[in-house]
């Protein structure tokens, strides 16, 4: 008998059985369909992590208005005094920032940042849908 | 580590009752594969015949548990805090599982029927 054959045969006795067949397809519909869900919920949480928080914190999504450079590797002193003093960085300067970045006010400042941290780095990031820091908001529109 | 237990138990069980099914089938049809076997039907063809049913019906619920599953990652999505998105790589592993579980449970009862005696088979009532 051929393989097609013995399905064809073996849907129609499905097809007999609907209520026999039906209980006995449940155990495997339950296995599967849990599957599928902790897989999916796994798999989001990861992605969510990835783009979200990883890229967040660490900067492929962050943006900072510094007044020194973050990093500046073996810049002798001599070089380090030889250049400008940088000018100082206040809050409204975020605005031209944000306006430049996003122009629909996307720069915000996480929530897991205390306000405290927001005062020495003015750190901003697209982690939250507004905050304020100091009388000064930024929100998602 | 519970997610995972909760697929394999309920694969397990899924797979204890087709086998327990295939097995009353068999029970239930042993004049009829009497009566194929008196026909000229070999035991390879007895053996496919069972083994194809219960891979079918193991088909049909991982289909069904498919599309439930990706209704479960909507409603998750859409209901809580929670990101979940649908990976193709679960649809397949979840259709070629639960097709597994039902040819693995398939086997013992369709080789059961296979081993009959043909008369014996068409003796009994």
């Amino acid at each position: 008998m051929p393989v097609l054959e013995a399905f064809r045969l073996a849907l129609l006795t499905i097809r007999a059985q609907k209520l026999k067949s039906g209980f006995s397809l449940i155990g495997v519909f339950i296995g599967v369909a849990s599957l599928i869900g902790a897989w999916s919920i796994v798999n989001g949480v990861n992605r969510y992590m990835t783009v979200k928080f990883a890229q967040t914190l660490y900067g492929v999504n962050t943006f900072q208005l510094r007044r020194r450079p973050l990093f500046a590797a073996n810049v002798p002193d001599s070089v380090w005094r030889a250049w400008p003093p940088p000018p100082r960085i206040k809050f409204g300067d975020a605005a031209a920032g944000a306006a430049a970045i996003c122009g629909r006010g996307r720069m915000t400042t996480s929530r897991s940042i205390p306000p405290k941290a927001c005062s020495g780095s003015g750190r901003a990031s697209v982690a939250s849908s507004s905050w304020c820091c100091r009388g000064w908001c930024w929100s998602r529109s | 580590m519970v997610l995972p237990g909760v697929v394999l138990v309920s694969l397990v069980i899924g797979g204890i009752v087709i086998m327990n099914i295939m097995l009353m089938a068999v029970a239930e049809r042993t004049r009829e594969i009497g009566l194929r076997k008196s026909l000229g039907a070999r035991r390879r063809d007895v053996l496919r015949q069972f083994l194809a049913e219960s891979a079918a019906i193991a088909t049909v619920g991982a289909a069904f548990g498919v599309v439930a599953g990706i209704g479960l990652t909507f409603l998750i999505a859409a209901a809580s805090p929670l990101p979940a998105s649908v990976s193709p790589v679960s649809i397949l592993l979840g259709v070629v599982m639960g097709a597994g579980v039902g040819v693995v449970a398939g086997v013992y009862p369709a080789s059961r029927a296979a081993r009959l005696d043909p008369i014996a088979a068409l003796r009994q009532e």
